[in-house]
């Protein structure tokens, strides 16, 4: 089971994009970005997201002033659009929390998730 | 935009300073390269790859809400002024060259845009004119975002009992009937403020009891602040600049008081100016109320500011009286932010649900925003050019999003809106459209 914690902005269309693709085989809870945060940071959660405008303002940045600047990425700016292999590097080299432009969370949600369960399932 | 040699000044020193308070990484505009700061205050990053994420993350917003909501209204905002000059503080080597990059930002945009706009009044259809249609939808739309952010964060039925609480305040203003006569109110603005109240009792009723469980965050928090502080008389110049910049009606704050602002300086009844402006405070006070704990918690945890602070500068500086009030009053409302910012954060952690309903508001304000613009933009195109135009224009939009939005929903309706009436010019010079009021 893979535990999410999600902040940031539209977090119901988050979750909704995180069960449609993991189902049973994930977890989410729904939080501010603060105590989404600390829940990783506590290992109450295996991953966050988060979205906003630019993909790392709202959606990261207290994510990175908790767990770190190295443990987080941005996956699709504004005006940019997630790329899968990219995605599956970050995941293998890591990084526990992933933010994103509002636009691009229908398509790079998909891809976190199914990388992370790709990776979690070679584990 | 007449040209006026106060207003490039203003406009320079304030790009200089925030390039600056960027340079020393004492300050950006962009919420997203605060927690990234610290990498490079405390040595892990170079300024190269500083900038060039800061570039990264900006780019998109310059280039299109920076550059659609100051065509469409002819004032400047701070996506076209800040992030910019956040890019080029991290960029530059010395602090003398930061100072200068910012200060020839100010002065390229100032130019560049008077350029542009003179170029565009000879247009034979006038567009720019028609872009004015997208504030009335934005001024009702906006004044709807508590319905959203409270159905968001408590559900459905406390959404729509508020949706007819708020219906009824709506009417009852415009009727005239709780208010004396010579009090000037925009129905909105009682929406706004019934709204908003509900939101924060929802809120607070939910935590009651409640006590924080996690503690220990503080510590960090206590070196960082100090970094802060003593950074104030800095931002204190930056308030007061940027505050008679919004006062003089060079500039506006952010997408919810631009259009407003932009109705409000071109109406012809003083009253309705005055109601429009007072409208453009509220709404501006309470979009900054939803980035209070983004930017609070920011700050805190980085010990790096937001050039233009907490955003309550800008409504003071559209109700005072004059430039030098708004100065001053600017200058006053940043430092007392900053000396609060530790006791706000405190405060946050206190109300978890307060700091949720930060983020159901700014979810809540683009949701309507988005809608607004698009609506008004439609309007607009229809004004420019009845149907040929609106055919444009949603052919531009939909390419947009089949493209998977390169440029963010919010501007893509303004910037649709300005290349369909290009498009129509093009078509009336070649003789294959004519407008039907000649």
């Amino acid at each position: 089971m893979i535990r999410i914690a999600i902040g940031g902005l539209r977090k119901e269309e988050i979750r909704k994009a995180v069960k449609e693709t993991g189902g049973e085989q994930v977890e989410t809870t729904i939080s501010s970005d603060f105590e989404a945060s600390k829940m990783v940071q506590a290992g109450k959660a295996d991953y966050y997201l988060g979205a906003c405008h630019s993909g790392g303002g709202a959606a990261l940045s207290v994510a990175i002033g908790l767990l770190g600047y190295t443990k987080c990425s941005t996956v699709a700016k504004a005006g940019g659009r997630p790329r899968p292999s990219e995605i599956e590097r970050l995941v293998r080299e890591g990084k526990i929390a992933f933010g994103m432009s509002v636009e691009a969370i229908e398509e790079a949600v998909p891809m976190i998730i199914q990388s992370i369960l790709q990776s979690s399932s070679i584990r | 935009m007449e040209f006026s040699l106060l207003k490039m000044v203003l406009v320079a020193l304030s790009t200089a300073t925030t390039a600056l308070l960027s340079y020393y990484g004492r300050a950006v505009f962009h919420d997203g390269i605060r927690p990234i700061m610290p990498e490079f205050i405390e040595g892990r990053m170079k300024r190269p790859e500083l900038a060039s994420i800061s570039f990264g993350l900006s780019v998109g917003f310059i280039a299109s809400v920076g550059i659609a909501f100051t065509l469409s209204t002819q004032l400047l905002n701070p996506w076209l002024l800040f992030l910019p000059t956040d890019i080029l503080g991290v960029f530059a080597t010395r602090a003398w060259l930061a100072a200068l990059l910012g200060g020839t930002w100010g002065v390229a945009v100032v130019a560049g845009i008077s350029v542009v706009h003179s170029a565009l009044t000879v247009f034979p259809i006038d567009f720019i004119g028609a872009l004015g249609e997208l504030s009335s939808p934005v001024l009702a739309g906006f004044a709807l975002f508590p319905i959203l952010a409270i159905t968001y964060q408590f559900g459905w039925k406390k959404g729509a009992f508020s949706a007819v609480i708020i219906l009824l305040v709506r009417q009852m203003v415009e009727l005239n009937w709780i208010l004396p006569e010579d009090i000037h109110l925009l129905p909105e603005a009682g929406q706004l403020f019934v709204g908003t109240l509900l939101l924060a009792l929802f809120a607070l009723w939910k935590d009651r009891g409640k006590t924080s469980s996690e503690k220990g965050v503080h510590s960090i928090f206590e070196k960082r602040t100090r970094r802060i502080l003593q950074g104030l008389p800095f931002f204190a110049v930056t308030g007061a600049l940027i505050a008679a910049m919004a006062n003089l009606g060079y500039f506006a704050g952010s997408e919810v008081s631009i259009f407003t602002l932009q109705k409000a300086y071109s109406a012809a009844d003083p009253s309705h100016t005055q109601a429009l402006i007072q409208q453009a405070a509220l709404a501006d006070f309470l979009r900054g109320i939803g980035f209070v704990p983004l930017i609070v918690t920011t700050a805190l945890t980085t010990g790096v500011y937001g050039v233009v602070g907490l955003t309550f500068i800008f409504p003071i500086a559209y109700l005072a009286p004059n430039a030098v009030f708004a100065a001053i009053g600017g200058a006053l409302m940043i430092s007392l932010e900053v000396l609060i910012l530790s006791k706000a954060g405190k405060a946050l952690e206190k109300f978890p649900s307060l700091r949720e309903a930060s983020d159901s508001i700014r979810t809540a304000i683009t949701q309507v925003m988005e809608i607004a613009l698009l609506l008004g933009s439609t309007l607009a195109v229809v004004k420019m050019g009845e149907f040929t135009g609106f055919s444009i224009f949603v052919a531009l939009y939909a390419l947009n999003e089949v493209l998977g939005r390169p440029v963010v929903r919010l501007a893509a309706s303004p910037l649709a809106a300005i290349l369909t009436g290009l498009i129509l010019n093009l078509l009336y010079l070649l003789q294959l459209f004519t407008p039907a009021a000649g």
